[in-house]
């Protein structure tokens, strides 16, 4: 396999996966098998991809042969292949994690399409190297996840999209309005030739056009003025598919954020807001959740928490805090989706999403339950062996690298205030805490016969993701270090895209 | 002619922040729509509005045509933005008005976002899949058996 077919395989599978899924009109189950089967190859392909992309090399795909700062370049580096395989994997066990038994026929074959649809849009968003391109594929997500929002059908779903869609789509504009200044500023919208050019502009100027751009990612991955499409959005769809939002949603924002922080951002002030943001979010984020009942729209708050890390991190602009971004990034995708997945299960068996109205003695038999939600809570908190206890570490060495102290006390607070609102779910959900007040609802599902448990296989793969995340912690550490020397290096991206194969008429450089 | 639009900018971001900023759905979706089409504008203007000259002459322009020429790039940007926001749009007012003509309802921020102010058994068939099965049907959920 060459880097082109593989390319072209992530590109062109999901779209033609969708529509065939469309038009074909399957059975839920078929539908389901369709999916996963898709799944598993865009999962192989993206793994050849990462172990291609690993070796430094950077591929360059300019379509239509038009050269980089007239066609659209499709740029796949270490850190493009890393988050598309994360897609990848979560859309995979969240495929097979919506079960037709469990969620709902029509809700599995209405939800197929559209999921692969949303990976085509993830796809295209994490392997573009030219801003506008970018614009398009936030919007495709966008309208793509608004559609996924109405799949429930009921009052709530369309209470939830409501704003989630409002407040995207003039965080688009802003985004919009951001690139048509820099176009305006410098005639380009190739990200390799904003870098080259930018730093030549009267810094004002730049600073208001890129601020426009860094708020409107900022949305995206959820930071703290911006962040309230989010909470109300995740509790409302089927579980799975909130799993794969939670999962990789905000990680489009954040994957923004990396990709144009050394590119543009560098040399400006902005880094540094980014910094203080991050913190903040991280801190109040993890306050808010704290205080919420729902279950689900307390682990959205803590994703506005744990992006905060993340967007924090890679403010610094260091390698560390590059590296370490990327590994949080990484490591808190999938433990979020473990935890959704948990949430799932809690839910359909209290027949209630409010923690409150779980008490302990319907979840019965639930101690493999309880230990897989004790597990991915331990790592989402941080604490030692386990994958978040060294993510946090890592952003907190760049932190004391760069003697950003005050930011570094706001993530460490919150950090604590996670394992807070972690114990506060065990007590709930796992030692009746609220068993006092008795529940009026019904189960949703009585427990399956013959002690078959479909959640274990999803939950249980994502949590084996999560353990070996840590102990292969020394290779990933490596891996993501060698991703922020090469994020960090400017020029060679640069020459990379510039010296990709084409040709159109900008072969020979009609503007320089 | 810039100050048309700088003017026209002005107005559609005005009208549409207002719009945005009442309590009924529709109003909202407008406004949302009328602050993208200010944006357009904005993008537009970021290749020159002043244009006389055609893009492309025979021989070697000269440099006062290459001076005033006005760059067709962010006319391509902008039609692509305007058939996005189309698409939404649409999508919006479509979801939107079939609920609101259904259920009756002007804003939809007035439904209850937490479940503590709705019907156990909603809540159950919703978490179970079973109210996409109603809403295909066409039926509304309070009416589901």
């Amino acid at each position: 396999m060459n880097a082109l077919l593989a390319f072209a395989t992530l590109y062109a599978l999901p779209i033609v996966a969708a529509l065939g899924l469309w038009l074909a009109r399957p059975t839920a189950s078929m539908a389901r098998g369709m999916s996963v089967s898709a799944g598993a190859v865009l999962v192989a392909v993206s793994g050849w991809q990462v172990a291609n992309a690993a070796s430094g090399e950077v591929f360059v795909h300019a379509f239509g042969g038009w050269a980089a700062p007239f066609g659209i370049v499709f740029v796949v580096d270490r850190l493009s292949a890393v988050l598309v395989v994360l897609a990848d994997v979560l859309y995979l066990i969240a495929v097979f994690a919506l079960r037709p038994g469990v969620h709902g026929g029509h809700v599995v074959s209405r939800a197929a399409p559209l999921l692969l649809l949303l990976v085509f849009g993830l796809h295209g968003a994490f392997m573009t190297g030219d801003l506008f391109n970018l614009f398009v594929m936030f919007e495709l997500v966008l309208i793509i996840s608004y559609l996924l929002l109405q799949v429930p059908g009921s009052s709530r779903s369309l209470r939830a999209a409501f704003p989630n869609v409002v407040i995207n789509l003039l965080a688009s504009f802003l985004f919009f309005g951001g690139v048509g200044t820099l176009y305006g500023l410098v005639g380009s919208v190739n990200l390799a030739d904003l870098a080259t050019r930018l730093p030549l502009v009267d810094p004002s100027f730049r600073w208001g056009a890129l601020s426009m751009i860094v708020v409107a990612f900022g949305t995206k991955a959820a930071l703290l003025p911006v962040v309230f499409w989010l909470p109300g959005t995740y509790p409302t769809p089927s579980a799975p598919i909130a799993a794969f939002f939670a999962g990789i949603m905000t990680k489009l924002g954040a994957y923004s954020l990396l990709r144009i922080s050394p590119l543009l951002l560098a040399g400006t002030s902005l880094p540094t807001v980014l910094v203080w943001v991050g913190a903040a979010s991280a801190l109040l984020g993890v306050l808010a959740a704290l205080s919420q009942y729902e279950l689900r729209r307390l682990l959205a708050f803590h994703s506005v928490s744990q992006m905060g890390y993340v967007v924090a991190s890679l403010g610094l602009l260091s390698v560390a805090g590059i590296a370490g971004a990327l590994y949080f990034l990484v490591h808190h995708a999938l433990v979020k989706a473990s935890l959704y997945l948990v949430a799932d299960e809690l839910e359909r068996r209290h027949g209630h999403r409010d923690l409150r109205r779980m008490p302990v003695s319907k979840a019965g038999s639930s101690a493999l339950l309880g230990g897989l939600f004790l597990a991915s809570a331990i790592t989402l908190a941080g604490l030692p062996p386990t994958s978040g206890f060294i993510a946090k570490v890592s952003v907190f060495v760049a932190g004391m690298d760069a003697g950003a102290w005050a930011p570094l006390a706001a993530l460490v607070l919150a950090s604590l205030f996670t394992l807070a609102s972690m114990l506060k779910i065990w007590q709930f959900a796992f030692q009746g805490a609220g068993s006092k007040s008795p529940s009026t609802g019904h189960a949703a599902v009585s427990p399956s016969p013959g002690g078959l448990r479909p959640w274990l296989a999803p939950l249980g793969a994502l949590v084996a993701l999560t353990i070996l995340l840590s102990a292969s912690a020394g290779p990933s550490l490596r891996f993501a270090r060698s991703t922020a020397e090469q994020l960090l290096d400017v020029d060679a991206y640069v020459t990379q895209v510039k010296s990709a194969p084409g040709h159109g008429f900008g072969r020979e450089g009609v503007w320089r | 002619m810039a100050l048309v639009v700088v003017m026209a900018v002005f107005l559609l971001m005005s009208v549409g922040v207002y719009l945005l900023l009442a309590r009924r759905t529709f109003s909202t979706i407008l406004g949302v729509s009328l602050i993208g089409h200010a944006v357009n504008l904005i993008v537009l203007s970021a290749g020159r509005v002043r244009s006389t000259a055609p893009l492309l002459q025979e021989g070697e322009a000269p440099r006062d045509v290459v001076e005033t020429m006005a760059d067709p790039m962010p006319q391509a940007l902008v039609l692509t933005a305007i058939v996005i926001s189309m698409a939404i749009t649409l999508y919006l007012i479509a979801v939107m008005g079939l609920k609101a003509k259904r259920e009756g309802i002007i804003d939809v921020t007035r439904i209850p976002e937490s479940d503590a102010d709705r019907d156990d058994e909603e809540v159950r068939r919703e978490l179970s899949g079973a109210l996409a099965q109603t809403a295909r049907d066409g039926r509304t959920t309070s009416e589901a058996p």
